[in-house]
């Protein structure tokens, strides 16, 4: 059991994701992603970067468990994840979000947050056991453990997200899937949060799916990089490659649009 | 992608608007609370506050003005008018209160559970609570009478029957909007089960609107209780309340003797007041939490 | 009647008088002098900005970038003389022009808010009137102004919107909002800000709501429209890689005062001199050059009860149109460390 107790080591496999959303008007629906592969291997911190309207959340979502209509197969760790999960293979996946102001339950303690996970997933075996455990998860996303027994309500964004970032490390993840965490957070403060994600896979061997509209932040954080438009990746590579050398269109499309300091 | 960022910034420019519109709703509160807390407290000492109890007769002084020994008069069957009011605020803000409870909680968790599921269930649900409310209260109310016969039981029916909808409804919409966020979403992920999202979780965060709402409804309780009452369909005589109270001193009243109908209704009046600057300063105060 | 809004503006000019014109050459197009608001909190006041003192030249365009709380939305309000109840500007003056809008309780701003100034916001869908078809939209101050016609409103919108490069603006013209993409709404509320052919024009976050190849175009958009009007711009916004793209000047706020600003915006960038500059510069993830580990700052600026109520010193110059805030030792710990004391307990 490592610092936080996850044990790493399994691979994310997302082959031939379909999904398509009903739409009233349209027979054929809108489809929001159109046979999209994807692996996340162990350690690993893979960017997956679109625009809005691509794909990127919805396929977050698949992969964690609350976009349950899809077609093609998920593998975690060489088991095929079905529709609907055990509750292992749920703790293994866990997702952070990008509003760090709606995610958290503003009337609930950080404390009586993280307790009920605990208590839920059957983690802990006394009260000691699990605010010990609490503790450590504080000090994991660098917040003081005396936080713990605050609301969140009075807390900054960047606080908020850490909290938010050490509910989903509570249940043991292997697997974090971070949608735009950082994108509503002031630029120092995100800076603040990818520097904890690089941080928390040195420390417990945490596998990243970082999902962003941020091209700048994308090459910061990950070691890999997949581009999606339209519900369908266009490049996949190193992160330096994609970057340096892109070789879809709109991966150079997008390259030449984002604004970068001189 | 920068929704906090606006909100933030309303945070900082709101936070001094929050905080008058929470000072405001606290004198409010205040006010209303002081009120309400009054007439409760009145109706629970009834009996330390009168020397007479609320049915007893007198044939010797009927229709009597205020006076020392009759703080408020009597009516025409010789009761004291003070006595009756306090018992009969016992039975009214009882009732009203009761009557309320039971609907609010009903209402909020058919409301929470339509809004977080949605489909067929939420369709289902929001149809019957068109049907019920497309159905005339009062004709609902008399035919309850009939089934039932007078009294208590029939008024409580009747009330809960239709009044949930409206907690429903307002529930339901709020989680509806808490559940678009990314707040159940985290939930879900958590592997929390629905039935601790929704009660756990949802409830607590919406309820305070149904609150608010409770408060207004007590007033539109009382205003329904003294009505059916009054006409005869509520409680029973002699049950001290202030609808027949007014029933029974509307003859007097072109006689002069207007104080068999003003004083209950304007117990009615200053009762609502209260409730409404209690629901207007709760409103006030739950508002700015996030 | 020639209805462009670039050359209305050339030929009659909204302030009119010619006396005035040639006074205004020499003055800036837009002072703020040592500006500073107070808001009324619990019955005391909160300096809620301190001596902002910053200026915009005809054909300049100035970055204001800041984080939260740091008060650069709350100095563009007070430029617009939309400051919210709670807040009022304490001391200090707005010249628009040489002219003083804060001087004859806020007349002078109200006629050059919508004529020598225009605002673009960062929410075109939230900013424009969801009934109103846009053609109509852009044109309704002006047309009400010089008692146009329906037709010759149209043609106009339908000019301005082809400046602002909404293609087909024929087939536009008579939509509603809702009807456009969120890049194009955005084009929309550029051309109502422009109809009135401003000589400054404040963007508050215009870019951020919007896709990054969008914003990219956005951004190409106000580099050509600063060059056929030759007006000024002020652009907040939070995110300095936006400005470094579009700006030619800077200024950085923090906690309600500027701390350093540069008529050379990329000679700022590239050496900033003030600690808070350094520490901002260094958490921006960069597209290009060598990747490092970036620099977590504290948090943003503490709530306005919890900052310190000590007069600051003035801006010292350290280059002719580059001034910098002094830092006090505190200061410096905190932007150089980079750690807030919330962290520095776990």
């Amino acid at each position: 059991m490592g610092s936080a107790g996850m044990t790493g080591g399994s691979e994310l496999v997302a082959e031939d994701i379909s999904v398509t959303f009903a739409t009233r008007r349209r027979d054929a629906g809108h489809r929001a992603l159109a046979g999209v592969s994807l692996g996340v291997r162990p350690g690993e911190i893979v960017g997956l970067v679109g625009e809005s309207g691509s794909g990127k959340s919805t396929l977050g979502r698949v992969i964690v468990g609350l976009q349950q209509d899809y077609t093609g197969t998920l593998r975690f760790g060489g088991e095929v994840l079905a529709h609907r999960r055990t509750r292992a293979q749920r703790r293994a996946i866990q997702m952070v979000f990008q509003d760090p102001y709606a995610s958290l339950d503003p009337q609930m303690t950080v404390w009586k947050m993280l307790e009920e996970l605990l208590i839920v997933h059957g983690i802990g075996e006394n009260r000691e056991a699990r605010r010990a455990r609490s503790e450590e998860l504080m000090r994991l996303v660098h917040m003081p453990p005396t936080l713990l027994d605050t609301r969140p309500a009075g807390m900054s964004g960047g606080q908020r997200q850490r909290v938010a970032i050490a509910r989903a490390l509570s249940v043991g993840p292997q697997l974090l899937v971070a949608d735009e965490a950082t994108s509503a957070l002031d630029v120092s403060v995100q800076a603040g949060i990818i520097n904890l994600f690089a941080d928390l896979r040195a420390e417990i061997g945490l596998s990243i799916l970082f999902i962003s509209h941020n091209l700048a932040v994308v090459r910061s954080l990950c070691d890999r990089v997949a581009v999606i438009c339209q519900g369908e990746i266009v490049e996949e590579a190193e992160t330096r490659a994609v970057f340096d050398a892109p070789r879809h269109d709109y991966t150079r499309q997008l390259l030449a649009a984002a604004p970068d300091l001189p | 992608m920068t929704e906090v960022m606006i909100e933030k910034k309303r945070a900082g420019l709101m936070s001094r608007i929050g905080r008058t519109g929470r000072r405001r709703g606290n004198t409010h509160l205040l006010i209303g609370a002081v009120i309400v807390g009054l007439i409760v407290l009145m109706a629970i000492c009834a009996p330390l506050l009168t020397r007479y109890g609320p049915i007893d007769q007198d044939f010797t002084a009927t229709l009597q003005g205020p006076s020392w020994t009759h703080l408020l008069g009597t009516d025409n069957l010789g009761r004291d008018l003070w006595s009756r009011i306090l018992f009969g605020a016992r039975t009214d803000l009882f009732l009203a209160t009761v009557a309320v409870a039971a609907p609010l909680v009903i209402g909020t968790a058919i409301g929470a559970l339509s809004g977080y599921f949605g489909g067929w269930f939420d369709t289902i649900i929001m149809r019957i609570a068109d049907i019920v409310v497309a159905f005339p209260f009062y004709v609902l109310v008399i035919s309850l009478v009939f089934i039932m016969g007078n009294g208590v039981g029939s008024i409580f029916a009747a009330i809960s029957i239709v009044s949930w909808v409206a907690y429903a409804r307002i529930v339901r919409a709020e989680t509806m909007v808490l559940s678009s966020t990314d707040f159940v979403d985290a939930l879900k992920v958590g592997g929390l089960g629905s039935g601790r999202i929704v009660f756990r979780h949802l409830v607590p965060n919406v309820v305070s609107q149904a609150i608010v709402y409770a408060m207004s409804d007590i007033v539109a309780n009382i205003g329904v209780i003294v009505t059916l009452s009054y006409f005869g369909m509520g409680i029973v005589p002699p049950t001290p309340d202030w609808g027949s109270m007014m029933a029974d001193g509307q003859p007097f009243f072109a006689g002069g003797y207007y104080g068999l109908m003003v004083v209950p209704a304007a117990a009615v009046i200053v009762t609502s007041f209260g409730l409404s600057l209690v629901g207007d300063g709760l409103a006030n105060v739950l508002r700015v939490k996030r | 009647m020639n209805g462009a809004g670039m050359a209305t503006r050339k030929t009659d000019g909204p302030a009119g008088a010619g006396g005035e014109r040639a006074s205004a050459g020499q003055a800036p197009l837009l002072e703020i002098d040592r500006l500073c608001v107070s808001a009324h909190i619990n019955g005391q006041d909160w300096r809620a900005l301190e001596n902002i003192t910053l200026r915009v030249d005809r054909g300049e365009t100035r970055g204001l970038v800041g984080e939260s709380g740091s008060g650069k939305s709350l100095t563009l309000r007070a430029a617009m003389g939309l400051l919210p109840g709670s807040l009022s500007v304490t001391s200090g003056a707005i010249r628009f022009k040489g002219r003083d809008l804060l001087a004859d309780g806020g007349k002078a701003m109200a006629a050059v808010r919508g004529t020598g100034i225009a605002m673009v916001f960062q929410e075109p869908a939230v900013a424009l009137n969801p009934v109103m078809r846009v053609g109509r939209q852009i044109t309704d101050s002006v047309s009400a102004r010089r008692g146009w016609g329906r037709r010759q409103a149209r043609e106009f919108a339908v000019e301005l919107m082809d400046q602002v490069g909404i293609r087909d603006p024929k087939r536009w013209v008579e939509a509603y909002p809702h009807q456009l993409s969120g890049g194009m709404r955005q084009r929309v509320m550029i051309a109502s800000a422009i109809a009135c052919g401003p000589e400054l024009i404040f963007c508050d976050e215009p870019t951020t709501a919007l896709d990054v190849t969008v914003q990219s175009q956005i951004l190409k958009l106000f580099s050509k429209l600063q060059a056929d009007l030759h007006a000024g711009f002020l652009y907040v916004t939070h995110d300095l890689s936006v400005v470094a793209e579009f700006c030619s000047s800077l200024s950085v706020m923090y906690a309600g005062r500027i701390v350093e600003q540069s008529d050379d915006l990329k000679a700022m960038v590239q050496a900033p001199v003030h600690p808070y500059t350094r520490a901002l510069l260094g958490a921006v993830p960069r597209i290009k050059g060598p990747i490092q580990r970036l620099r977590g700052l504290s948090s943003s600026a503490p709530p306005l009860t919890e900052r310190s109520q000590a007069p600051t010193a003035p801006l010292a110059e350290v280059s002719p149109g580059w001034q910098v805030a002094p830092a006090s030792p505190e200061e410096v710990e905190l932007f150089e460390t980079g750690v807030q004391a919330w962290e520095a307990q776990a």
